[in-house]
């Protein structure tokens, strides 16, 4: 039977090769949306690890020729301040490395005995319940850790797993830029982007006096009318003795944040809807046309005893066999990228795309043959014949 | 003889109602989709004020301190040789870095090591980014300011809708006056008419608005401000810190074209040759000057190098649009060779009257010409819909897409291609038809 209408196909391989060209080449365009979607959308799918509604990230300013001694107690008193008010939860300071905020810092070295890299996040000890982190192993470091031997850290899972795996962390003590005791472990923690692959992270317990801290973050209570950030604004200013600095909602932050990979995703995946409803009905007119030129040979065959539903499939197979040796020449393609390994996304998602690729077109090539074979099949041989 | 081929194409367009929808549906939103990216990248990338003259530009990046020191790498080889084992061992010296800061300029170094610049006909140094929020009846205003000097004004040329820019003067004075837009004005007074003389206060000061500009269309942070303020009444300290790092950009303006890489070679120059103050935390000084591509691409990829990111960037959208039009063309020509088909009989008796081949040839790439024309019709009628829901909705809030007369004119062209390119193939096919053939297996 396959050899059979390959031999057809053959026969008619001017007429095909077009056809071919087309689904090859939307096959190489679908692949390469659906690949970056999947890539993206499984990295969606990974929890950020801490809660982003009913939070306030404020960026501050402070005066540079301030002492320790000053930094700490405007950063307490503020805290204070702040924290009096009814509608807050809790604050905690961050450093300029916040959720949203686009900062990174890394630090690698080999000073363990072995090569670590890992993002640093400094902050203080309130950080895990303001941001609702989930504590897997250990807990979060508190006021004592201060005076402890070592500073205290806490890391996130992706960091034992990848430096750690297999061995209880908790308690020991790692050369994380100077020595560090790690107290616990958090879950995930996903802060630069809903859209970016987690990666391993350190907090780092830092004191109120470090000048790095210059942004805090302020839980609020559920319900918290928008005005509130008017009293916000004013404390803030009257204990800085600043103007300058920017309180921004973490909720509105992720949504913007996000919106730039959504934008590009979206319109990526409604301009290849477009180009497959596109290639549907342009599939569909030709081989509508093309197989109902076709009557004189249906009526032959149906006047020596084939049945309908044989005609019906040998048409179907037909085109389906161009669009399918169209999509291996083009997974052949394809399936470079992930051997090659050009790109940084993992290779199973280049598969996944294949695959999906694959499923989508046959789809469409199966519906658009189908339905005009289907009614070609259904003339009557005396019909047919009489025309011709 | 085009009047008969119009009323030709147009009957032709009405005997076969389904081929024409779905070909108009393809071309219609093929042309809708390329319309929409031309006038996205003319919004972002275009020579539109305030960047009519970003082509004779050199923009400053980032400036990188690095501590880089000699390092030796010893390569050991061992094999089996006469069943004893034998080393070979190499080394090489290569450098291993150590330490890396990238950041912006401060103002003290632009100044004492780039301020006298011979290449460059004109430069601007200016800080953005300077987020205010104010309250004002209990609304919320966020105001994105950018501090700027006198020259800015005459590098990036705004549309003032009223009052002028600041001057040397007031820059010199640190006169507490401020360029806004027209976008800011009516937020903050209500409408833009009663803006003029009044006084707004960012940060800590209150500035008197002297001029109203329009809104930049770009998101290219160096005039996507909302607020524009003399450099001198930034906060001192911005402008005295002797740090290599602050938050200052700087342009350079070539009085032509081919200055750009004299400005570029002087720039890196001059910063290569700074020494830091305490060469065992840096020891070496560097900064890549742009040109407006180069920071373009850098702005979407982030690479290190933006002559790298550009040609990526080329690469990617060129495959990308390529594929991206190859498609509804092949879908086109298929369904046009199906549909010239239907017409052999027609084509037979045309040239069994005489008609030549090239005469064929013409009549229907121009009938093709037409159904793309009017494709490109819906398409735009489409394009300026769709860009009014975009730039209505919101969902790009920096950028304003407009369909201006590029836009126009790049649609007008892409039509033309398309409509070549996809009636080509069928109508040279269909032209060559033996008469006798045709006209025996067709009935008229």
């Amino acid at each position: 039977m396959i050899k059979h209408i390959l031999t057809l196909v053959w026969n008619k391989k001017r007429s095909n090769v077009l056809m071919l060209l087309e689904i090859f080449v939307a096959f190489l365009i679908l692949f390469a949306v659906f690949t970056f979607a999947i890539h993206y959308l499984r990295i969606y799918q990974s929890p950020l690890g801490f809660n982003t509604t009913e939070s306030m990230l404020v960026y501050l300013t402070m005066e540079e020729d301030m002492d320790s001694v000053a930094q700490l107690e405007m950063r307490e008193q503020l805290r204070r301040e702040i924290e009096t008010f009814p509608e807050v939860e809790g604050a905690s300071f961050t450093s300029g490395i916040a959720p949203f905020s686009g900062s990174m810092w890394s630090w690698s070295n080999d000073d363990n005995g072995f090569h670590v890299w890992t993002c640093i996040y400094p902050t203080d000890e309130n950080f895990a319940e303001v941001a609702e982190l989930n504590l897997v192993e250990g807990r979060w470091f508190d006021q004592n850790d201060l005076n402890g031997k070592y500073p205290a850290a806490v890391v996130n899972k992706m960091f034992v797993d990848e430096y750690f795996p297999d061995r209880p962390i908790v308690d020991s003590v790692m050369q994380i830029g100077g020595e560090r005791k790690i107290v616990g472990v958090v879950d995930h923690f996903k802060y630069r982007d809903e859209f970016e692959a987690e990666l391993a992270l350190t907090f780092l317990q830092t004191p109120l006096h470090d000048s790095d801290l210059r942004s805090m973050q302020i839980r609020l209570r559920p319900g918290t009318p928008a005005e509130f950030e008017q009293e916000l604004n004013t404390t803030i200013a009257r204990v800085t003795k600043r103007r300058d600095f920017v309180i921004n909602s973490l909720e509105t932050q992720r949504v913007r944040q996000s919106r730039s990979t959504w934008i590009p995703l979206i319109a990526g995946l409604s301009i290849c809807g477009f180009l497959i409803l596109n290639i549907a009905l342009g599939l569909f007119g030709v081989l509508f046309y093309n197989i109902n030129k076709r009557r004189a040979e249906i009526g032959l065959r149906r006047a020596l005893g084939a049945s309908q539903s044989e005609i019906t499939s040998q048409f179907t197979l037909e085109v389906f066999l161009v669009a399918f040796i169209a999509m291996l020449l083009a997974a052949i393609l394809a399936v470079q990228f992930p051997l090659l390994g050009v790109l940084e996304i993992p290779s199973e998602n280049f598969y996944w795309s294949i695959l999906a690729t694959f499923g989508l077109i046959s789809v469409v090539v199966f519906a658009c043959a189908f339905m005009p074979s289907r009614q070609a099949a259904g003339i009557h041989p005396a019909a047919a014949l009489h025309e011709e | 003889m085009l009047l008969n081929y119009l009323k030709l194409a147009l009957k032709v367009l009405g005997r076969n109602k389904f081929f024409t929808a779905i070909s108009l549906f393809g071309i219609s939103f093929t042309l809708l989709i390329l319309m929409l990216i031309t006038a996205f990248y003319d919004a972002e990338f275009g020579k539109n004020a305030p960047l009519t003259e970003k082509d004779r530009m050199v923009f400053l990046g980032s400036l990188k301190l690095e501590l880089a020191n000699p390092d030796t790498v010893w390569t050991i080889d061992s094999t089996l040789m006469d069943g004893q084992m034998a080393y070979d061992s190499t080394f090489t010296i290569g450098e291993d870095v150590s330490s890396t800061s990238i950041s912006q300029f401060s103002y003290d170094f632009l100044n004492k090591h780039l301020g006298d610049m011979e290449t460059s006909a004109n430069q601007t140094f200016f800080s953005g980014g300077h987020d205010y929020d104010i309250f004002l009846d209990n609304r919320k205003i966020s105001i994105d300011a950018l501090y700027a000097d006198e020259e800015y004004w005459n590098l990036f040329d705004f549309e003032f809708v009223a009052g002028d820019p600041f001057t040397g003067g007031h820059v010199r004075d640190a006169s507490p006056v401020a360029v806004i837009t027209t976008d800011l004005a009516e937020r903050y007074f209500g409408s833009s008419e009663e803006a003029m003389g009044q006084e707004i206060e960012l940060g800590s000061r209150v500035h008197k608005v002297i001029g109203l500009v329009e809104k930049a269309r770009t998101t290219a942070p160096l005039v996507a401000a909302e607020a524009f303020l003399p450099l001198t009444t930034i906060e001192a300290r911005m402008l005295e810190d002797t740090d290599f790092h602050g938050n200052m950009a700087g342009v350079f303006m070539a009085s032509e074209k081919a200055d750009i890489p004299l400005i570029k070679e002087e720039v890196s120059s001059k910063v290569s040759a700074v020494v830091y103050p305490t060469p065992e935390d840096y020891n070496r000084v560097s900064t890549i000057p742009m040109d407006s591509a180069e920071m373009f691409a850098g702005m979407i990829l982030d690479q290190n190098d933006p002559a790298k990111a550009l040609s990526i960037i080329r690469l990617v959208f060129g495959i990308l649009l390529l594929f991206f039009v190859l498609l509804p063309t092949l879908n086109l020509i298929n369904m046009n060779l199906s549909r010239i088909m239907e017409r052999e009989a027609e084509i037979g008796v045309r040239k069994a009257f005489g008609a030549h081949s090239g005469t064929i040839l013409y009549q229907f790439v121009f009938e093709n010409i037409i159904i793309t024309f009017i494709g490109g019709v819906i398409g735009m009628l489409l394009a300026m819909l769709v860009l009014y829901l975009i730039n209505d909705s919101q969902v790009l809030p920096q950028l304003t897409l407009r369909f201006n007369g590029t836009v126009f004119l790049y649609s007008l062209i892409i039509c033309l291609l398309f409509g070549i390119i996809s009636g080509l193939l069928p109508a040279w096919k269909v032209s060559r038809l033996q008469i006798a053939d045709v006209l025996k297996s067709n009935q008229l």
